[in-house]
């Protein structure tokens, strides 16, 4: 589904990602987890095409990033990318109008589910309901990849384990190939079924998460805390 | 609907108040203009010349664009708009469009209240105290019509180009931005002049604009009493070297643009 091979970016002298190589098998969940600054963010912006690589391929379903490979790909940023001025159907039926297999009935569901009131202006959600609209957009066409970049950051603490297994469970398009970014590991532990750990821009340590728990014999966050930390 | 419809509704949509405030105040520039024609008038009141004001947009119109490029940048909005499955180039004619779309409805809106300050000018000329005037309401649109197209084909692309040239040049940004316009303008106008001196192959137009008057009461004179003869090539001119501006701050948004 998605190769990367020896990817690099720079960002006027400084090193956001140090030669990266992946690969990441269809229908498979992938944590990306790293702390701030490790080189999550640009490796999804390059992933969903809204930043160019220095150097280096990636390819989704075979194909280079671009067009087409955004025609197939979900992306949920780190920040609200909506528009304040836009109401919270009218922003979906304009994302909607970019997307053959945009299924509305889907949005309005999902605007239920995360206590979205569908009537009002983007401008007027409080910070976790711009991050919850998010996820509704992401789950409401059947893409192939879903790259979600800190999705569980704004959204209230209780509300996001649930919110993510039911999305994974329930709202999940058939094999769709899901990359979730955090440095929140405890809430995505029991989730992902395979994980790359990033420090400074380039892999520590990556593989099956029940393999790696097992070997190691401990948590994905004990892991965590002594590959990355 | 096709994605270009799209994203050329949302940037009309975006823009609506800019839209509205500018549409109503030239209306209101017009409205004025004209009221200064009453029946008992021997000399034109000054207002009239509110009606050649909103002429001026070409002046700022094309900056729009660099702000609806800095508002989606301010809003973080162009990480939705990057992710899209269309082209940068896409996404950059929408802005333009919306950019022309204003300038032209604000070119029809103006062209025509000048047009009926022409006639109230006319039949002041018509009672014979002094004022003489040659204004067809053809003639004006056609000369308005070319001035306002070049004037506004060489502002915006000056003003795609700094767009595009932002995204190359971050340190000293706005001192390359000026020295780009200024390139342009220089370029523009050392070239003019030969292109005006080849042959007419896209034809002249000949109109006969002028207003003049004897009455010491009135001093106003606009032109001369002898036909305007326009070349064609002077409006292709500007398209050729807005259009190039232009595809240069397209080709660089295509290749540059990033969240």
């Amino acid at each position: 589904m998605i190769a990367v091979e020896n990817l690099w970016k720079r960002y006027r002298g400084a090193t956001a990602l140090g030669g990266i190589s992946l690969t990441v098998e269809k229908g498979r969940v992938l944590g990306i987890l790293g702390e701030n600054g490790s080189g999550k963010s640009t490796l999804f912006k390059i992933l969903a095409g809204v930043a160019h690589a220095s150097e280096g391929q990636v390819t989704i379903s075979g194909q280079p990033v671009g067009v087409e490979t955004r025609r197939i790909t979900s992306y949920l940023p780190e920040t609200n990318p909506f528009y304040d001025w836009m109401g919270v159907i009218e922003q979906l039926e304009f994302l909607a109008s970019f997307y053959p297999g945009w299924d509305m009935a889907k949005s309005r569901q999902l605007l239920d589910l995360m206590n979205i009131d569908s009537d009002r202006k983007v401008g007027t959600l409080s910070d976790g309901q711009r991050a919850r609209l998010k996820v509704v957009a992401a789950f409401s066409r059947s893409s192939q990849l879903v790259l979600m970049d800190e999705p569980l950051g704004r959204i209230d603490p209780p509300s996001r384990k649930r919110i993510l297994q039911i999305l994974l469970n329930e709202f999940r398009f058939g094999e769709q190939t899901i990359l979730i970014s955090t440095h929140l590991v405890s809430e995505v532990e029991e989730l992902i079924e395979d994980v790359t750990f990033l420090r400074s821009g380039e892999i520590a340590l990556s593989g099956n998460a029940e393999e790696l728990r097992q070997n190691r014999g401990m948590s994905l966050s004990d892991i965590f805390e002594e590959v990355v930390e | 609907m096709n994605t270009w419809k799209t994203l050329y509704l949302k940037e009309v949509k975006e823009n609506r108040t800019l839209f509205i405030f500018l549409l109503a105040s030239t209306a209101c520039l017009q409205m004025v203009a004209l009221l200064s024609f009453d029946e008992g008038q021997v000399v034109p009141s000054p207002h009239f010349l509110w009606s050649f004001l909103p002429y001026g947009s070409f002046l700022i119109l094309p900056f729009l664009l660099s702000h609806s490029f800095a508002q989606e940048l301010k809003g973080q909005t162009h990480y939705l708009l990057l992710s899209l499955p269309v082209s940068r180039t896409q996404i950059f004619a929408a802005k333009v469009a919306a950019v022309v779309t204003l300038s032209t409805l604000l070119f029809i809106l103006n062209t025509a209240g000048l047009s009926m300050v022409f006639i109230g000018l006319q039949n002041l000329a018509a009672r014979g105290l002094g004022l003489q005037a040659s204004l067809p309401t053809v003639d004006l649109w056609v000369l308005a019509s070319m001035f306002y197209v070049s004037a506004m084909a060489v502002m915006l692309g000056i003003a795609s180009g700094i767009v595009g040239l932002k995204l190359v040049v971050r340190r000293f940004s706005g001192l390359a931005a000026t020295a780009f316009a200024i390139f342009v303008l220089y370029f523009y106008f050392s070239t003019l002049a030969d292109v005006l001196a080849l042959p007419a192959v896209l034809g002249t137009y000949e109109a006969s604009v002028w207003i003049d008057s004897t009455n010491p009461d009135m001093v106003l004179r606009m032109g001369e009493p002898k036909p305007i003869v326009v070349n064609f090539m002077f409006v292709a001119h500007s398209l050729v070297v807005g259009l190039a501006a232009m595809g240069i701050g397209m080709w660089l948004f295509e290749k540059r643009a990033e969240a």
